[in-house]
């Protein structure tokens, strides 16, 4: 059983580094000018599911846990995405609907922002 | 009066208690952020006048907040291992730096928000910023949580490991579990407010 | 004999006050609740009162006794009744368990539920009375309402924080705690309600909780998460930074709330499960049936909650998804309403007090869910959203549905719980006099609603022409409530000289001849600290009786 644990530490230190570069990726992927805007928040999305699934798997052992936990889990991610895509697909106005995903976004273009008179 | 399955592991089940427990209040912390993320998502994405809040927002202090975060989970996984092994010092060595790197992430975030404040850049100032203090307030509550889980464990709580080795071997577990799932909300805070 | 049974000296306050022992703890948050529950039903009481003789009490007053009646009788009463007395207490009996599986944690759910039951209350005695924006406590006007709305948003966080604590504690006890031989399949219904529900609390609760968060926000922090820009309060523009959504507060909210009502019927089907396959002496039809409806209706509940949302001007594509699924969740409703009833057919059946009102559950739930039909399908929930259609289709299934359960419930498990059983004349006068004015009281609600009389009217619709129709039933009502309120001191003298009486020296452990372990392997009460003298094994399935050989008409579970 101990040496079972000790071939884990390698993976651990291992895990540690591999999240390191994920970060510098993200941070390095928010500098670039994606054609579309949701091209930036896929890749985003996927690059934090990645450092989600190296942790989930490898610090939280659920590769090593049985049926009960995945599927307690698997259930939570089920709602969890429900919650999330609701409210998104609910107005016909929507990012979701095709309207704004699909422009060219600059980063130069940052509002304004507070307005005192009437508020936005 | 014996609860059965506190320490050894349920045939079926292959758990302890305790660690199905965290679990399902996992679960139930992935619907509360969950909740906050679809609620950022909802607000942004009807918004057509969203105050872009990556302009103020201090991007390579939160890389470091996120470097940090990471090295605690390591440092969490460690110190299960090191008692795993039956190392206490190794133990208490690992703890310590979990704890480090937690204090550290507070303080970075004392810092942050208090330049905001001195800029005026409060909750009311506008929808995106609340959503910014909300998320990762809530996050730094559960940051503070986690941090007095590992005192009460390296101060008090450490006399268990002589009287009962495998169960505070077993709360170690635990506590981590909740720590790795404190790290993991901070890994899709991180780009969600600061970088996309 | 168990080796190491080890009480430590308790004292007063570790054995009465912060008790571990999950009977005990069950015991507190059943008296608690049924408290509760006295004053929210004397809140309607008085409600009534005020839609027949206007200026009783002034509209905002009552708008803080109808949001404190609902959030009373759901949040404090109903659920801590059916989860937290019923499932703590009988849950580990049932599957031959000493204890839950956390019994500090049981305890700290107890007194959360206590705390945010006082905080709630606390609102009363605040400036501008405790909070008046309605149960769902909808934005704008619950953010800029008086001090008691930011009291009630505590008192929900404490509220949902046990509810969580007691969520884990159940569903960790049933997996991990089962006694030998009790596989999944061989569990008693109640048992199996209790597990869903508690999924369903784990999973539903928490986005409330964030819209609690943000709502606390809006309102101390001046945040905008649910106003919108350029809202005009009292004639002025608020001065906030704007760009909120008051319909995000709705979908959180019904996020829980949709499932939160499954909460309330799932439990009361479970004990009213226990009852019936008890008196009509043989196995329940259908038993794995229902257990799939129970665990696919628990899965469809997380994905209905817009038919409550059908007003809010939503897409076609959403409302026709919302529609369809809440057609289908009819479905598993349907199906364990069908399997009770069948179940009856061939039976040798007993009425006594817990199988009058277990019986009456069933048309009275019949009534609930067929009258939400209309509710639940977009185009004929245009003109009864809102009416007093839909207080009495939810009434119906909480009210002569829920509660009914608890009542049979209480009749049923008491001797097991002191020792001694009910007086049945004085439960059957109780039974009577309250199934009568139930409906007396809610079947016109039914017909309010149809003519178009809106909820939530302080005068009860008497300054509206197109209630005038209708409006008299009101007097009709408040007479039918005050007999309810009469129906009710039966019960409360049958449990006072209940209690009162010395018990038996050897009170019968099993007076219903039952199979269920809580029966057939502990004595009545439990022992103290452990439930039985030996953990029992399981040999067979929850309801054998009628058994063809068998000696007596009932096999315990646990007899080999």
């Amino acid at each position: 059983m101990s040496d079972d644990i000790k071939h884990h530490i390698p993976v651990y230190k291992n895990v540690f580094i591999a999240l390191l570069i994920l970060t510098a990726c993200t941070v390095g992927a928010s500098y670039i000018h994606f054609s579309y805007a949701w091209i930036g928040l896929l890749v985003g999305l996927l690059i934090a599911s990645a450092k989600g699934y190296l942790v989930a798997s490898q610090f939280m052992h659920l590769n090593n846990e049985k049926r009960f936990i995945y599927g307690v889990l698997t259930l939570t991610v089920v709602f969890f995405f429900v919650l999330l895509l609701m409210p998104l697909l609910w107005d016909e106005n929507s990012v979701a609907h095709g309207n704004g995903a699909y422009e060219n976004v600059s980063h130069e273009h940052s509002d304004e922002g507070h307005h005192h008179e009437g508020g936005h | 009066m014996k609860i059965p399955y506190n320490e050894d592991l349920r045939p079926d089940t292959g758990l302890y208690n305790a660690k199905l427990g965290i679990w399902l209040f996992l679960a139930s912390e992935v619907m509360l952020f969950g909740a906050l993320f679809s609620a950022y998502i909802m607000l942004r994405s009807s918004n057509p006048y969203w105050f872009d809040i990556k302009t103020i927002l201090n991007v390579p202090l939160a890389t470091l907040n996120t470097a940090l975060l990471i090295t605690s989970s390591v440092t969490m996984v460690m110190s299960w291992v090191s008692l795993k092994l039956k190392d206490l010092n190794k133990f208490k060595l690992y703890l310590m730096l979990t704890l480090l790197c937690s204090f550290g992430f507070l303080i970075v975030k004392y810092f942050e928000y208090s330049a905001k404040f001195a800029h005026g850049y409060i909750p009311a100032y506008s929808t995106s910023l609340a959503c910014y203090f909300t998320m990762t307030g809530l996050h730094v509550l559960h940051v503070i949580g986690g941090i007095i889980v590992f005192l009460y464990f390296i101060g008090p709580g450490i006399d268990m490991w002589n009287s009962e080795p495998e169960r505070f071997t077993n709360r170690i577990e635990v506590a981590g579990l909740y720590w790795h799932f404190v790290d993991l909300v901070w890994i899709f805070l991180f780009p969600a407010l600061y970088l996309l | 004999m168990i080796k190491d049974i080890k009480c430590n000296e308790k004292n007063f306050w570790t054995k009465y006050i912060f008790s571990q022992d999950h009977k005990w703890i069950g015991i507190q948050y059943g008296v608690t609740a049924l408290f509760f529950m006295l004053f929210g039903f004397w809140l309607m009481v008085v409600m009534r009162y005020q839609m027949v003789h206007s200026g009783t009490i002034s509209p905002d007053m009552y708008n803080s006794f109808g949001v404190m009646h609902g959030t009373i009788m759901v949040f404090l009463g109903v659920v801590p009744v059916i989860v937290g007395a019923f499932g703590n207490y009988l849950l580990p009996l049932q599957i031959g368990a000493p204890d839950m599986a956390f019994p500090k944690l049981n305890m700290a759910s107890y007194w959360f539920y206590f705390l945010g039951g006082v905080t709630m209350l606390a609102g009363f005695a605040l400036p501008g009375g405790a909070a008046n924006s309605g149960w769902t406590s909808y934005p704008p006007l619950a953010n800029i309402a008086t001090i008691g709305q930011t009291v009630w948003i505590f008192g929900m966080v404490f509220i949902i924080t046990s509810s969580l604590l007691g969520s884990i504690n159940i569903i960790v006890t049933t997996i991990q705690l089962r006694a030998p031989g009790l596989t999944w399949m061989r569990l008693p219904f109640f048992v199996w309600t209790q597990l869903v529900t508690s999924f369903i609390l784990l999973l539903a609760f928490p986005p409330l909780e964030a819209a609690g968060i943000l709502q606390l926000m809006d309102r101390l922090a001046d945040t905008s998460f649910f106003m919108p820009s350029g809202l005009v309060v009292g004639g002025e523009v608020l001065q906030n930074s704007g760009g909120g959504s008051p319909l995000l507060w709705q979908h959180l909210f019904w996020f829980l709330a949709h499932p939160e009502v499954y909460v309330l019927i799932l439990p009361a089907m479970g004990i009213i499960a226990e009852i019936i396959a008890n008196n009509i002496r043989k196995p329940l039809w259908g038993y794995s049936l229902m257990v799939k409806s129970v665990l696919f209706l628990a899965f469809m509940s997380f994905i209905v909650w817009a038919h409550h949302m059908f007003l809010t001007g939503m897409g076609q594509g959403m409302s026709y998804f919302f529609a369809i699924t809440t057609m289908i969740i009819s479905v598993p409703s349907v199906i364990l309403l069908t399997c009770f009833i069948l179940s009856l057919w061939g039976g040798s059946i007993r009425y006594n007090t817990p199988m009058l009102f277990a019986l009456s559950f069933l048309p009275m739930f019949g009534i609930g869910g067929l009258t939400g039909l209309p509710l639940g399908l977009p185009l004929s929930d245009i003109p009864l959203h809102d009416t007093y259609y839909v207080i009495g289709h939810f009434h119906y299934v909480v009210a002569p549905g829920t509660i009914f359960a608890i009542f049979a419930g209480i009749y049923f498990w008491f001797p097991k719980i002191t020792g001694k059983p009910l007086n049945e004349i004085l439960g059957k006068v109780h039974f009577i006099f309250s199934f009568i004015f139930m409906n007396l009281f809610f079947m016109p609600m039914f017909f309010q609603g149809l003519a178009g009389l809106s909820r939530r009217l302080a005068d009860g619709g008497q300054s509206y022409a197109h209630t005038q129709g209708i409006v008299h039933y009101n007097d009709f009502m408040m007479y039918a409530s005050w007999g309810l309120a009469i129906a009710q001191l039966p019960f409360i003298i049958n449990i006072i000289m209940t209690l009162m009486k010395k018990r038996d020296e050897n009170p019968d452990s099993n007076p219903w001849q039952a199979t269920t372990l809580e029966w057939t392997a502990a004595p009545s009460p439990p022992i103290g600290h452990g439930n039985f003298e030996t953990i029992p094994s399981v040999y067979r399935g929850p309801y054998e009786y009628s058994v063809p050989d068998a000696e007596e008409d009932f096999i315990p579970q646990n007899k080999n």
